[in-house]
């Protein structure tokens, strides 16, 4: 994931526009609306909430966090109110809660997509809370102490959060594995 | 506690997380531009001081319906957005709206355009089955997404008739209804008026040769990078020929239609890079790249589901190429499909033990075909 640099976050609320931080951020809205939500929402409608929202509330951002910290609170609770609205996943052509296929596309296109397919089932499965941090660790690379800057939560309850998100996702993924020996 | 990691996950989970990442989350060429039309449109619904929400909510509840009716009538939705940055409908047969400066055409899920100051055209088609724009006069500097063989867009001038299947391209007619055409970006099709022959104009070429039309750049601005997917300027401008013999016409086209299929893979379009495939096949049946062409074509049958066809497919492959590096792969994905298909190991299990005869290494595939092959007892 992209991070800005350390100067960038002012004492000074910087004067922003909404195109300046459409053209600079969207790519990074869309990916992590993609990340956080996963095949149950759609990125497009899940980042033209966000910017309807930043849209809005431009004239309250004070400049006391990096405008992708920002951001990412406003995606976090887009994503999260979509989900909640989402009642039906086709992301897949069918239903895979049970066992595992074996992947007969082409090689790379399948496994890569096998792979994600499953990564999301059992992350689906998560509390939410805890799917966040595992997302954000593990796909986006961030440490506790970041993950905690963006949630506006205290490192050690990331900390508890992530260790039983990764203990969880290996239990299930064991599950899955030996249920299909 | 504090900056120490929890625990690790263990290796298979790793493996599994490794893989899922190497999707492709990265926003669609024209992602950006759809999401922005659609933020303007919802701000500019926004009722004024005064006016009750549920006004904003009847509007907007109207133009759903709108764009539902259009779609369901099968006429995707298409939009100009006027220099000002207002957005109108445009209907089939409606003529391009006429601006003093540059407006953008948004031709649902079909291209993106830059329409030319004083430009006067008509969309003349868009369904599921085609699009066509007819231009009189003026620009268009279009990206047009890759499109399926028999649904093809079409440019029309004076002159010509254009065959788009993903590109880039900029068309233009001056005062005199002269009309010519510069490709930045993948290939066209071009069929002058009256001919019977069709010619390929490819990036950096243009028809006539002689002809100097290229986009500005306030036009290559307004697409956008999106859009232009890395096209610039410079790839509107002839390539110089080269002191070397060129390579065979057939051999160019033949590229350019599997570079076109292979685009629309990328772009998650199977239906589409199958037709370009089965073109390319069908003009080209002992064409150079018709080993490659072999593969690309099974990977988009296996991306459509179409399991018989791919069967046929990796047969031919290997009728082909017994022994070929691939061989082992394909005989996996044949014991694969077969065992789908049957739901037993019948057919299966030789082809996965031949698939195994030769140690695969590290093959991606080899896991898989090991698990498959320890389930078939």
């Amino acid at each position: 994931m992209a991070r800005e640099r350390e100067d960038l976050r002012s004492p000074v609320a910087p004067v922003l526009s909404l195109e300046d931080v459409y053209r600079e951020h969207f790519d990074f809205v869309y990916r992590m609306a993609t990340r956080l939500g996963g095949p149950a929402i759609d990125a497009e409608d899940a980042a033209q909430e966000v910017f309807l929202i930043v849209a809005r509330k431009l004239d309250t951002y004070d400049g006391s966090s990096l405008v992708s910290t920002w951001l990412y609170g406003i995606t976090l609770n887009v994503v999260r109110a979509l989900r909640r609205r989402s009642r039906l996943r086709r992301f897949f052509e069918r239903e895979h809660d049970g066992e595992l296929d074996v992947p007969i596309q082409s090689v790379d296109r399948a496994e890569v997509r096998e792979a994600h397919r499953i990564a999301y089932a059992i992350l689906d499965k998560l509390a939410p809370k805890k799917r966040e941090a595992f997302i954000l660790a593990e796909f986006e690379g961030l440490t506790c102490d970041e993950i905690a800057v963006m949630t506006g939560t205290r490192e050690q309850t990331v900390w508890s959060r992530l260790h039983y998100a990764r203990k969880e996702f290996a239990d299930r993924l064991e599950k899955r594995q030996k249920g299909q020996r | 506690m504090t900056g120490l990691p929890p625990p690790e996950l263990p290796e298979s989970a790793r493996e599994l997380l490794r893989k899922a990442l190497q999707r492709e989350i990265d926003p669609p060429p024209a992602a950006r531009a759809r999401v922005w039309q659609g933020i303007q449109k919802r701000r500019s619904a926004r009722p004024r001081i005064g006016w009750r929400l549920g006004a904003t909510f009847v509007a907007g509840a109207a133009c759903a319906s709108l764009v539902a009716f259009l779609m369901l009538r099968g006429e995707p939705p298409a939009l100009v957005v006027a220099p000002d940055g207002s957005a109108q409908k445009l209907r089939v047969h409606d003529p391009l709206p006429k601006f003093a400066e540059l407006s953008v055409a948004d031709l649902h899920a079909a291209a993106r355009v830059v329409v030319g100051a004083g430009t006067q055209g008509t969309l003349e088609r868009l369904d599921r089955q085609g699009a066509t724009l007819r231009l009189d006069r003026g620009s268009l500097l279009l990206h047009v997404l890759p499109r399926p063989v028999n649904a093809p867009f079409l440019v029309q001038t004076p002159t010509f008739t254009a065959r788009v299947v993903g590109t880039v391209l900029r068309v233009a007619v001056d005062e005199h209804g002269r009309a010519s055409l510069a490709v930045g970006h993948g290939a066209v099709e071009l069929q002058p008026n009256g001919s019977q022959k069709s010619i390929l104009v490819r990036a950096g070429e243009r028809w006539p040769v002689d002809s100097t039309a290229a986009p500005t750049t306030a036009e290559l601005e307004k697409l956008g990078a999106e859009d232009l997917e890395g096209t610039t300027a410079v790839m509107f401008t002839p390539v110089p020929k080269p002191a070397a013999p060129p390579p065979a016409p057939a051999l160019s086209e033949e590229s350019a239609l599997y570079e076109s299929g292979l685009q629309a893979l990328r772009d998650r379009d199977p239906h589409g890079a199958l037709a370009l495939f089965r073109l390319e096949r069908q003009k080209f049946p002992h064409g150079t790249l018709r080993r490659e062409l072999r593969t690309s074509i099974l990977d988009a049958l296996l991306a459509v589901g179409d399991q018989k066809h791919a069967l046929g497919e990796i047969d031919a492959s290997l009728a082909d190429e017994p022994r070929g590096l691939r061989a082992p792969e394909l005989h996996w994905l044949k014991g694969s499909i077969l065992r789908k298909l049957d739901g037993n190991c019948r057919r299966a299990r030789a082809e996965l033990d031949r698939a195994l005869q030769h140690p695969p290494g590290d093959a991606p595939w080899a896991a898989s075909a090991r698990k498959l092959r320890a389930g078939c007892k």
